[in-house]
């Protein structure tokens, strides 16, 4: 019984370990008081005061990341492009009864479903067309086109049966598959009654009809472009505002955007392609795939490089504080320049790539920790607020030059705009006293000599 | 005595091997991340020029 018993409390703590083990996450929220009773061993430290004044890299990750826009500008570009519902449905100049049609559909079905239903009438119509020429041309032939007339029949009444605010996917799919019946029937009734020297001639009675009835058929390939292009477009905008949204969610963090901005740009650039007509449907489905992907990616690594930078900056501030000591005569602790060496290899292995956002967040956490234990230091604390004072200045004045720099700017752009319509002036006052363009009264602007 | 002291050496253990064995709530963790890294929707349903087909007449 004995041994049962000492076999049991032997795989409690066995259990015990393990799960003491599973519970050791690295990416945990740090407990500095533990690791300052871990770290106790001393250290001959003459060598690592050294590696910290050599050591630059931290140091010039932070000087860097402070040189850094913060990418504001890029996210104000983009949103400033985002176009409204409203704004989207009066470019593309939709009527009051379209609005009201597709309102009613929106209600119902959806635009998407819409777009195609508008795009299945807009097929019925054209086949419609392109039967009664055939059928036409038959009967010119002196042939039995009867049978012909019977089946475009059956077409016609499929296309009465549509309701583009109504349909639903599914029935939309029944309707294909039973027009693609109908029409295959009548390709195959049709072939049996022309021999195929009389395509082209068909292929002409088509064109002729189609020019007939031009006026109706562009209604509705017309009004197929605007519903498919209200749903494109107010899709692709919804989904460029969640981006642009995203981004400013970064900044809100404290983060700068630095590449992500970039991709931010690639992805309302295929948003205005699509507007312009310069992309297909299809092409900015992919590009848009393509580059969601790159924007998820760029994230990941801005936010492992901002608290990477964070990070360095305040290492930075302690080097500097302990450099300051020592010239200054003072004793610095052993122990807290061995940590800061020890911070400084941890922040240069945090790169990019290499972990997680989520993963970069939970390190820097720890990291963090021990970096403000080491500033509460007696010796180098206050001066660790001087830089800091002294930090806030420069980039005060640093910001001070940048809004200056705009408003200059701002000014030359103003002094050209201010050009160009004095030049205008000059042309129509010139025109309108019946000489040529006064190219003298031009220079003369542009020279300055005229205000 | 002998007895109670197995039975309570046995609920110990199926506790802490509850413990241990518990995700801990990572499953929660990892979809709140998932969520966070959602940015946008990778395929957007954009209707094309031809979506819709019936066949040629001729």
């Amino acid at each position: 019984m004995k041994k049962i018993l000492a076999m049991l409390i032997g795989l409690m703590f066995l259990f015990s370990a393990f799960a003491v083990a599973e519970d050791a996450d690295p990416t945990a929220e740090p407990v500095p008081t533990l690791y300052e009773d871990v770290e106790t061993e001393e250290e001959d430290t003459s060598e690592e005061v050294e590696t910290i004044e050599e050591s630059s890299d931290v140091e010039e990750v932070a000087e860097e990341y402070e040189d850094l826009d913060e990418g504001d500008e890029v996210v104000e570009e983009v949103e400033e492009d985002l176009e409204t519902d409203e704004e989207i449905e009066e470019d593309l100049e939709i009527t009051e009864e379209e609005a009201e049609e597709i309102e009613e559909a929106e209600e119902n079905v959806g635009l998407k479903q819409y777009a195609v239903n508008v795009q299945l009438r807009h097929r019925y119509q054209f086949a419609l067309n392109q039967g009664q020429a055939i059928i036409d041309y038959v009967t010119e032939q002196g042939e039995d086109a009867s049978e012909l007339e019977s089946i475009l029949e059956e077409l016609k009444t499929l296309n009465d049966g549509v309701d583009v605010t109504e349909m639903t996917d599914e029935e939309l799919q029944d309707h294909v598959e039973k027009a693609k019946e109908i029409v295959a029937r009548f390709k195959e009734k049709a072939h049996e009654l022309v021999d195929e020297e009389d395509l082209p001639a068909i292929r002409n009675k088509i064109k002729a009809y189609e020019m007939k009835n031009r006026k109706k058929l562009e209604l509705i390939k017309k009004k197929a472009m605007k519903a498919r292009e209200l749903h494109n477009r107010k899709l692709l905008a919804r989904q460029m505002r969640k981006v642009a949204e995203d981004a400013r969610q970064l900044r809100k963090d404290g983060q700068k955007l630095m590449n992500t901005a970039e991709r931010l740009r690639d992805l309302n650039r295929v948003k205005n392609a699509y507007k312009n007509g310069d992309m297909s449907a299809e092409q900015a489905r992919e590009q848009w795939k393509n580059q969601v992907r790159e924007y998820r990616d760029e994230k990941q690594n801005t936010v492992v490089t901002n608290e990477r930078a964070k990070l360095a900056i305040a290492a930075a501030r302690i080097t500097q504080a302990i450099r300051q000591a020592k010239a200054a005569g003072k004793e610095v602790p052993p122990e807290l320049v061995s940590k800061l060496r020890e911070v400084n290899k941890q922040i240069e292995d945090f790169k990019a790539g290499k972990i997680t956002a989520r993963e970069a967040v939970a390190k820097a956490a720890t990291i963090r920790s021990r970096l403000s234990n080491m500033e509460n230091n007696e010796q180098i604390k206050q001066r660790i607020q001087n830089i800091i004072q002294a930090r806030q200045q420069i980039a005060e004045q640093r910001q001070v030059i940048k809004d200056e720099t705009a408003g200059i700017k701002q000014d030359v752009r103003q002094i050209e705009a201010d050009r160009v319509d004095a030049r205008r002036a000059a042309a129509t006052t010139d025109t309108a006293a019946g000489n040529a363009p006064a190219t003298d009264a031009t220079t003369a602007v542009e020279a300055g000599d005229i205000e | 005595m002998k007895i109670a002291t197995l039975i309570i050496c046995l609920l110990l253990l199926s506790s802490m091997f509850i413990v241990s064995c518990a995700p801990a709530g990572e499953d929660t963790e990892e979809e709140a991340d998932t969520a966070a890294e959602e940015v946008a929707d990778e395929d957007i349903d954009l209707v094309g020029e031809d979506e819709v087909d019936i066949g040629e007449l001729i």
